[in-house]
């Protein structure tokens, strides 16, 4: 082969070498870039077709921040409590040109903060001072006006109770952290704080009602407090409860002490003769005594160093109906004897009377009752008439509610949808109809006369007890109360009112509760849209009602009341 | 070739990278839209919280009684409600 040729093949060789090499290189980078493509395009895909669940940042700084605490409202969802972002007042005094101009100005359109207050704030040598906290949007836009250097604002959340001291010892209070501290807000803070809304089952309406008809007797009367529950017949919720005297929610810092217990909840009394109430349920359902049996009640009755009297004394033989009509502390006081003391405490305890009783609030008081060793005769006769045990008026109703609506008691409630504790059956559909009729007893011509209501039949049960103190009892302080349903034959509400030292502690319960009850139950009526079915003694004219009364004044019994109440009313 | 290929991959890569500038802009403009729609609506709710329980204040029981008393209207009394007979008040049920 000539060199020239051998030359050429070597290049061509190269050539062709050199060829292979780039291909390679080429392929090798085409293929890097098509996996990188593919990657890309399958990334696009992955981000914009296919959700991936990766949160969003947006949400995360949303769901970051603390839930607004949730509202309370009523049963038909009125607001009784919510949050809102206010405005508050700060001062940097070093910013502040001139504290005398500050502190003449501002009064001006915040009036409860004074010039005195604002140059003691200003005069320290703080950065940071608070002026007011919580402005209105009004007084915000009057303070920016003044055009002050050194003034600003803060946002923060405030609790706000649009009912002012309507529902105050229901709702409770929050302290400066708006954390629950009393009421709803105390019991439910966990719920509230998540951001839930917390529906009551009180009845604003109701609430109302009840509120300024205690108010009204409370001013009448003189008493140093009025308080009432009233619950549901049917399913014991509570639909309206008042403590009286109260607050505005919004401003219980400047409110005394006294005034923040709740006293249905909070506090326990000896609950008198609406005691007797139970007593006889308890006969009835026990004994089978018949409402016709006698008892001797012609003098005070001696137990050892002890004598029981009557205050509406009749000094002589009463039936079981007359006894509780007349609210006789002897009669009841042999009926509980004949029951004896393990019974009481039984139907005691059935009564939820003996145990703390939670309502949806955060303060239950303890009931005072004697221990099981010390349950002794005297203690079974005087508890059968209400003394020697102290119970909170919410106890007191429920188990009213039991013994006169269905014979079982419920655990009276205030948050709707709350687990509350097993109800039970404690009294037969028998026993509850003759309590009804005993009841009826007692208003139609008993003691409590005054707790009628035009057009409805209502039954009831009034209780005067002395109050007791270290020393022993005060003859001269009463609490008055009464308990009653309405109405009688169709129960829709049950109501319990007492009055602490009514007409200088001398009203009792038929005097200054029992006209309560009635002026309540009467607005409750008309608000509910229950129509009245009775021509009760109230419907009567004057002349008939004279004569009625006459019947009653000439001593006679119930069943000539009855019969001339008949006669009045079958000639209308 | 060599360099018409190597042009196509340029100008691939770039145009990958404008979309997906374009698409990463997108995506950003649409989250802050979001936040503002969120801050909005809470804006929103705030205000609702505020007329809600402004209302709550004004239409109060008492001052409800109060602003009734001045227009001399009365409480319902129980006799104003009455009972409408048995058929009359299924046919309301059924209406309603």
């Amino acid at each position: 082969m000539l060199p020239r040729q051998r030359r050429k093949d070597n290049r061509s060789r190269q050539q062709s070498e050199r060829s292979n090499g780039f291909r390679f290189r080429a392929q090798l980078l085409c293929g890097f870039m098509v996996l990188g493509f593919a990657v890309i395009g399958l990334r696009l895909i992955s981000v914009g077709l296919i959700p991936t669940g990766e949160p969003d940042i947006s949400l995360d700084i949303v769901a970051a921040l603390p839930a607004e605490r949730g509202n309370i409202v009523d049963a038909n969802g009125e607001l009784m409590a919510t949050t809102l972002t206010v405005n508050s007042l700060f001062a940097d005094p070093k910013m502040v040109l001139d504290i005398e101009d500050v502190a003449r100005r501002l009064p001006t359109v915040l009036h409860d903060v004074s010039a005195r207050e604002i140059r003691g704030k200003l005069a320290k040598k703080n950065r940071f001072v608070w002026l007011k906290r919580g402005l209105t949007p009004h007084q915000v836009y009057a303070v920016n006006s003044l055009g002050i250097p050194g003034l600003g604002f803060r946002e923060e959340k405030r609790r706000l109770y649009p009912q002012g001291s309507l529902a105050t010892h229901i709702v409770g209070r929050v302290d400066y952290q708006v954390r629950g501290m009393a009421g709803v807000e105390d019991a439910f803070d966990e719920t509230l704080a998540a951001g839930n809304e917390v529906k009551l089952t009180v009845d604003l309406r109701l609430q109302r009602a009840l509120h300024e008809t205690l108010a009204t007797t409370m001013q009448s009367t003189g008493a140093k407090g009025v308080w009432g529950v009233t619950l549901d017949a049917e399913t014991a919720d509570i639909l309206a409860m008042v403590s009286l005297p109260d607050f505005d929610a919004n401003n219980y810092g400047n409110a005394s002490p006294d005034k923040w217990l709740n006293k249905p909840t909070g506090g326990v009394y000896e609950m008198g003769s609406v005691f007797k109430l139970f007593t006889m349920a308890m006969a009835l359902e026990e004994k089978n005594i018949p409402l016709s049996e006698q008892f001797d009640c012609t003098k005070p009755l001696s137990v050892g160093k002890y004598k029981i009297h009557d205050s509406h004394a009749k000094n002589s033989w009463l039936t079981m109906r007359e006894v509780f009509a007349y609210s006789s502390n002897i009669g009841s006081a042999q009926i509980g004897d004949m029951l004896g003391a393990k019974l009481q405490q039984q139907y005691f305890a059935s009564l939820g009377l003996l145990d703390r009783l939670p309502v949806g609030l955060s303060n239950a008081a303890m009931p005072i009752v004697p221990s099981y060793v010390r349950w002794k005769r005297i203690q079974t006769m005087s508890m059968s008439y209400g003394h020697g045990i102290a119970v909170t008026p919410a106890q007191m109703v429920a188990a009213a509610r039991a013994t006169m609506v269905d014979g079982v008691w419920k655990q009276p409630y205030l948050v709707k949808n709350a687990a509350r504790m097993p109800s039970h059956q404690v009294f037969n559909a028998k026993t509850v109809a003759s309590v009804r009729e005993l009841l009826a007893d007692v208003v139609d011509y008993g003691t409590a006369s005054k707790a009628r209501v035009a057009g409805y039949k209502v039954g009831g049960k009034t209780g005067t007890s002395e109050k007791s103190t270290k020393g022993g009892y005060l003859k001269d302080k009463h609490m008055a109360s009464f308990v009653g349903m309405i109405p009688l034959n169709n129960p829709k509400l049950v109501t319990l009112i007492m009055v602490d030292e009514g007409l200088d502690g001398k009203g009792g319960g038929g005097v200054v509760a029992a006209p309560a009850f009635a002026e309540f139950s009467k607005k409750a009526m008309a608000l509910l849209a229950i129509a009245p079915t009775e021509k009760t003694f109230e419907m009567l004219s004057d002349y008939e009602q004279t004569s009625v009364k006459h019947a009653q004044y000439s001593n006679l019994e119930k069943a000539n009341y009855e019969a001339i109440t008949a006669y009045f009313t079958a000639r209308r | 070739m060599r360099m018409s290929i190597g042009v196509i991959f340029v100008v691939i890569i770039a145009a990958a990278f404008v979309t997906m500038m374009h698409v990463k802009n997108g995506v950003q403009d649409l989250k802050a839209e979001k936040h503002a729609g969120l801050l909005k609506r809470e804006s929103f709710q705030e205000t609702i919280r505020v007329l809600y329980a402004e209302k709550a204040y004004l239409a109060r029981p008492e001052q409800l009684q109060a602003f009734a008393s001045a227009l001399r209207l009365q409480p319902i009394q129980p006799q104003q409600v009455v009972l409408l007979p048995h058929g009359v008040q299924a046919s309301f049920g059924q209406a309603n």
